[in-house]
């Protein structure tokens, strides 16, 4: 299951480190963080809830960019 | 600008008169600390607010860290050391503000520059309705329906021309500057512009599966595949920055202790200063920033001129292409089969032909067609009589009352004409009147126009060989190389050959250079998928083919081959400038920092400077048009 949202940081390497932290979150198979697109593109694992997971994934990308925000 | 670019840039006049107002206006003690302090925490609690969550979330080594440990740092120094001399820190972090704005701001701008090149999303479809013309979003209509383009549109949907003609403007799409004539019957992409006459279409595809969406879809996920160089600054910065604030931790306390133990003053104030110089410098933004943009970049304007790059990786295994393996028909050459000479004729040319065409109307083979068409002109049947067709010969009619025979060599010993065999290589059709040989016509595959510049780009470009594998019979397989000057050419191979041949080349090459292949991608899947790059041709209709490759042309053309090696040549050139630049101006900056002949304000050039030089470079990237 891939999905893409669009989201919103200003640093590049803020970017980096949220593309990192959202790997080590639950029920993600991979995400990566396109900056210049300013896209998350996220494959879920097989039976994983998006919604749950995503809150998770914000949760930890806002740890490091406080400005971190995922149109969900 | 966005909300928060504006409200920083408020912040950062209001401080800075604030700052020129101070410097003016003198002001002792408590009161001009007091002030300065007010200054400082207007430009910079932001980054304070940052620093302390980073620290609680345990995330210490992050730039918000650094400014704010270096301008505290220097605070307390001018408490300490009773200057009063506040000026530094609040400069230091406005500066860094400044910086921090100017970069977003120029990061925001050429996102969307980028992004502005790269719009040709179609924002809506004229369909009618109880006649009358309404604007309904693309997503919306339905496979089969008919929508009305008009003039200076985009066609939003790709289907077939069911009524008037056109001019469409493919540019966008492909790069090409000439406009595509279209009528009825003819199929047409999403994405083009038309220039010149109402067009109504009727749909074949759903927006999700049309040109316009599956362009964007790649080109927007070309990002996720990164590239080796970006992997590298990924894990480059995740060691650098710890290593720098260590290293900035020793210089604070190792040389002032030495100078103790040896006897001497320990200068602490003089090395605290160096250290917080060192954090100032140490800030990897420029890297972090630049590599991925000018990887953005390149892609963005690669497929400007048509050339679609699947992922920043494939374009940094462009650069390297040094061997370039091409698939002969629909590549190098049109894939068509044409007319290309008439030789030995008793009557004239065009009698000839005509003999030929009208003999083989009923047949629907494909030289029977390419006859038809370079006859020029729908077969007149009513002057052909009884057809008689030999499998294996060719065909016996009676045309005009003569007895006509079209075919082979063998034919011909059958109906007792002298015939002459051709210097030519390619399909030889004989033809005799009345049984007396009359000459014969040479149909073959005809080489793309652009094929021998091609090739010849390449080659300036530095690639080593080119190479053409081909299904076809070794005497045009020898033709077309030749006339092309490609280094080698394999013929008669099986599918399954090719893979092979790919193999032994891949097998040849040393490590760094890569193989690209080059087809057209509906039989060619497995060579694309097993070569280092695999480059599809003609992307317009043929989903094989921007599933299998990892670069995906949208006009056929040969030329575009090498343009796109150039193209990531270019890239990856600015990409190691801008690696070499940052890390060099940062590196001697440190040593300086470290030696006591920088300041902040080298600092903050350092850190700001060369970062916004860096993504300034970076843009170039998006120049390709001349290359």
């Amino acid at each position: 299951m891939m999905k893409t949202y669009q989201i919103e940081v200003d640093c590049a390497n803020c970017a980096n480190l949220c593309e990192i932290e959202a790997n080590k979150v639950e029920g993600i198979a991979s995400a990566t963080i396109n900056f210049w697109a300013q896209k998350m593109t996220v494959e879920f694992a097989p039976g994983a809830d998006e919604k749950k997971v995503m809150k998770a994934v914000m949760k930890v990308c806002r740890k490091v960019e406080p400005d971190f925000e995922i149109e969900l | 600008m966005t909300r928060k670019q504006k409200r920083n840039l408020i912040r950062i006049i209001v401080s800075s008169v604030f700052l020129i107002v101070l410097n003016i206006v003198p002001t002792t003690g408590l009161l001009r600390a007091g002030l300065f302090l007010t200054c400082y925490l207007v430009i910079g609690y932001d980054i304070l607010r940052k620093a302390g969550r980073g620290i609680v979330n345990g995330r210490m080594f992050d730039e918000n860290f650094l400014m704010a440990v270096a301008t505290v740092g220097a605070i307390a120094l001018a408490v300490y050391a009773k200057t009063g001399d506040y000026n530094e820190a609040v400069a230091v972090m406005l500066f860094y503000q400044i910086g921090e704005w100017f970069q977003s701001y120029a990061v925001g701008k050429s996102r969307k520059n980028i992004n502005a090149l790269m719009d040709i999303r179609p924002d809506y479809a004229n369909v009618e309705q109880e006649g009358k013309l309404i604007q309904v979003s693309p997503d919306t209509v339905a496979v089969g329906s008919e929508i009305v383009v008009r003039p200076g549109e985009k066609i939003p949907l790709d289907g077939v021309v069911v009524k008037g003609a056109s001019s469409l403007n493919t540019s966008a799409l492909t790069g090409e500057s000439l406009p595509r004539e279209v009528t009825v019957g003819d199929a047409v992409i999403s994405g083009c512009v038309n220039m010149r006459g109402v067009l109504t279409i009727c749909t074949t595809k759903a927006f999700g599966e049309s040109t316009v969406s599956r362009i964007l879809e790649l080109v927007e996920n070309a990002g996720s595949r990164k590239s080796k160089s970006e992997k590298f600054i990924s894990r480059f910065s995740r060691i650098y920055t710890p290593a720098v604030c260590i290293s900035a931790l020793a210089l604070a306390i190792l040389p002032p202790l030495v100078l103790t133990a040896l006897g001497k003053s320990g200068m602490w104030g003089d090395w605290i200063y160096r250290a917080l110089t060192f954090l100032v410098i140490s800030c990897p933004c420029a890297l972090v920033i630049s590599v991925p943009l000018s990887f953005f970049a390149g892609i963005g304007g690669a497929s400007r001129e048509g050339i679609l790059i699947k992922g920043s990786n494939y374009l940094e295994a462009l650069a390297q292409t040094k061997y370039v393996v091409f698939d002969k028909t629909g590549t190098l050459t049109q894939g068509v089969f044409q007319v290309t000479g008439v030789h030995h004729n008793t009557v004239d040319e065009d009698t000839l032909l005509a003999y030929a065409a009208l003999a083989e109307s009923a047949s629907s083979h494909p030289i029977a067609q390419s006859l038809q068409r370079a006859y020029g002109k729908e077969p007149e049947l009513d002057r052909v009589g009884e057809i008689q067709e030999i499998s294996g010969h060719g065909v016996l009619a009676v045309i005009d009352g003569k007895r006509i025979a079209v075919g082979n060599s063998k034919l011909m010993d059958s109906v007792g004409a002298a015939y002459q065999d051709c210097h030519q290589t390619g399909t030889i059709i004989h033809i005799a009147i009345d049984g007396a040989y009359a000459g014969h016509i040479v149909i073959s595959d005809v080489v793309k126009q652009d094929a021998a510049s091609g090739v010849a780009e390449l080659k300036k470009a530095g690639v080593k060989q080119c190479i053409m594998l081909t299904g076809d019979r070794e005497a045009v397989a020898k033709d077309v190389a030749a006339a092309l000057g490609l280094d080698g050419y394999y013929s008669q191979l099986l599918p399954g050959d090719k893979v092979q041949r790919v193999e032994e080349i891949l097998a040849g090459k040393s490590g760094r250079e890569t193989l690209a292949f080059v087809g057209d991608g509906i039989n060619d899947a497995p060579v694309l998928a097993r070569a280092d790059i695999g480059i599809a041709m003609g992307a317009m209709g043929s989903d094989a083919a921007v599933e299998a490759a990892d670069v995906v042309l949208m006009d056929d053309n040969p030329l575009k081959i090498a343009k796109a090696v150039k193209i990531s040549r270019k890239c990856l050139g600015i990409v190691k400038q801008n690696v070499y630049f940052a890390i060099g101006v940062k590196l001697v900056c440190l040593i300086l920092g470290a030696a006591g002949f920088a300041n902040m304000w080298l600092a903050i050039f350092a850190d700001v400077g060369v970062m916004v030089i860096a993504v300034v470079n970076a843009i170039r990237a998006l120049q390709v048009k001349n290359l």
